[in-house]
């Protein structure tokens, strides 16, 4: 009591977020069969603050389980987590992380640090290690948030053991993001002005631009089904808190400066 | 010593007196439904009385504030780990007093070796789509539901004068916070002067001591629905009181 730790009152009730001890009976384990995982999520600053974009798709090996997911999760009102790997898991870890910043808010009467925040999901994913090392529980997220004290916009990304780092532009995770982060890298270094520095419209266009290259080369990747009305999670970070993009402005953004031009 | 009822019932009867005597100079604390949601309202020395508790959830309090953060904390963690194994949507302010803390401050009342918590609560829950709901815990374990206003007030004169004017106020649920918060701050006073005195001693206490306000509103972003009221917006809404 009295310490506004959240992860150790649900400890004092029995809770465990990954059991100390998987057993498989001797024999292997094969993730893939069961395991929904593999995705593609970045972020990057832009002009109005930090953009997090996610795509909607969850497999199990070859299977799609699901065209709908949300994968950039608000945490607090000017923090969210988007999450590359086993759901079951980061999605526990989000809701272990919402709650934890919740209780410690109203039990220590301040907001914890933005280092406090960053540091909480680090100590979560390290809780999580045996269910990572046994192929069943991995989880890379992505971590973005305002910090009142520099008034900016942070982008951090983590490793499965919990290793934290905080990019200085642009992050990206998940199975599909080899085939967009080097893109990232091109367009940050030699274009005419830093990723930084586009307007929100030009910051859409190229997070959603950048998904569906993933989604082109990564079939564990979801693209745009305008059909179906699916399109990425695309939200932003600023002074003013979380925002969600529309899907109606997604829709137009995507229909004059996304959809195929070239073959 | 507590073995033959008679002395059990002298000592409850004991801890009464004592504890309305401990609470005869603990600052009142109003809660008032309005247009946004519902407005808190108490002064203090410096401990503050108005809390967030959950998404929809706040607390006012009055004593002890050692017993006060007793409390606030036990609510605290009975909320928090509800909503987290539930969800938000099951914790409710009727299932926190009724099964959390209601049946602690009963017990510690009631077992005349312990300490009693020396302290009267509010607690204020935005509904989802029903009217706001106020409860009031007393230190005996005692709670009662209400919903067009709420003072908590030393018993006695005190108390019965402010439910003669809650009962004269129009509907505050259907006027905008800042109306509403005149009612509240003069609702505070008489729960410590009498009628005739209410304006003098606003005026006295708005240069000697610190106003504190809390509003719980379904207008916010985001599932927390509480947000203490700044000092600029109390500024503004008690000019008229500076200005005389």
């Amino acid at each position: 009591m009295g310490e506004g730790d959240f992860l150790d009152l649900l400890k004092s009730k029995g809770y465990a977020l990954a059991p100390a001890h998987f057993s498989s009976n001797g024999k292997a384990v094969s993730a893939e069969a069961f395991v929904s995982s593999a995705t593609t999520i970045l972020a990057f600053k832009y002009q109005g603050g930090v953009l997090v974009a996610g795509d909607r798709r969850a497999t199990a090996g070859t299977t799609v389980m699901y065209d709908r997911a949300d994968k950039v999760i608000d945490i607090d009102s000017h923090a969210v987590m988007a999450i590359a790997g086993v759901p079951a898991t980061a999605f526990e870890i989000a809701r272990v992380l919402e709650h934890s910043f919740k209780y410690y808010r109203r039990s220590q009467l301040q907001d914890l640090s933005l280092e406090g925040k960053v540091r909480a999901l680090s100590k979560l994913l390290k809780d999580n290690i045996p269910m990572a090392m046994q192929g069943i529980g991995a989880v890379a997220p992505i971590f973005a948030a305002y910090d009142p004290k520099i008034s900016s916009g942070r982008i951090y990304f983590y490793d499965m053991l919990g290793a934290e780092f905080e990019s200085v532009e642009f992050a990206t995770s998940g199975s599909g993001s080899p085939g967009i982060r080097g893109v990232l890298h091109f367009q940050n270094k030699w274009r005419d002005e830093p990723v930084s520095s586009l307007p929100e419209e030009e910051a859409v266009v190229l997070a959603m631009r950048l998904l569906e290259t993933a989604a082109e080369f990564d079939a564990a990747t979801g693209g745009v089904k305008q059909g179906a009305n699916v399109y990425p999670i695309v939200k932003t970070i600023n002074e003013n808190g979380v925002r969600e993009i529309p899907i109606e402005r997604l829709n137009t953004i995507y229909d004059a400066q996304v959809a195929v031009r070239h073959v | 010593m507590f073995d033959e009822p008679y002395r059990w019932v002298d000592a409850v009867s004991n801890r009464r007196e004592y504890l309305e005597e401990q609470l005869k100079s603990a600052s009142p604390v109003v809660a008032l439904p309005c247009r946004e949601g519902i407005l808190l309202l108490s002064v203090n020395t410096g401990t503050q009385k108005l809390y967030e508790i959950y998404d929809r959830i706040a607390l006012g309090a009055m004593g002890h504030p050692a017993d006060v953060e007793r409390l606030r904390n036990v609510v605290l963690d009975m909320a928090h780990v509800e909503g987290f194994n539930r969800s938000p949507a099951d914790v409710t302010a009727r299932r926190l007093l009724q099964f959390g803390l209601a049946p602690v401050v009963k017990e510690a009342f009631e077992e005349i070796g312990r300490a009693p918590y020396i302290i009267r609560l509010l607690i204020a829950e935005l509904g989802h789509s029903e009217r706001p709901t106020l409860y009031t815990l007393n230190y005996d374990g005692v709670f009662k539901e209400a919903h067009q206003g709420v003072l908590l007030a030393p018993f006695g004169e005190a108390t019965e004068r402010a439910e003669a004017v809650l009962k004269k106020l129009s509907d505050p649920a259907e006027r905008p916070m800042e109306a509403v918060f005149d009612d509240a701050l003069s609702l505070w006073a008489l729960g410590e002067v009498e009628a005739e005195k209410v304006d003098s001693h606003i005026k006295d206490t708005l240069q000697e001591r610190s106003l504190e306000a809390g509003l719980l509103s379904s207008s916010l972003p985001g599932p927390s629905k509480y947000r203490p009221v700044t000092s600029d917006e109390m500024n503004q809404w008690t000019q008229k009181w500076q200005a005389e």
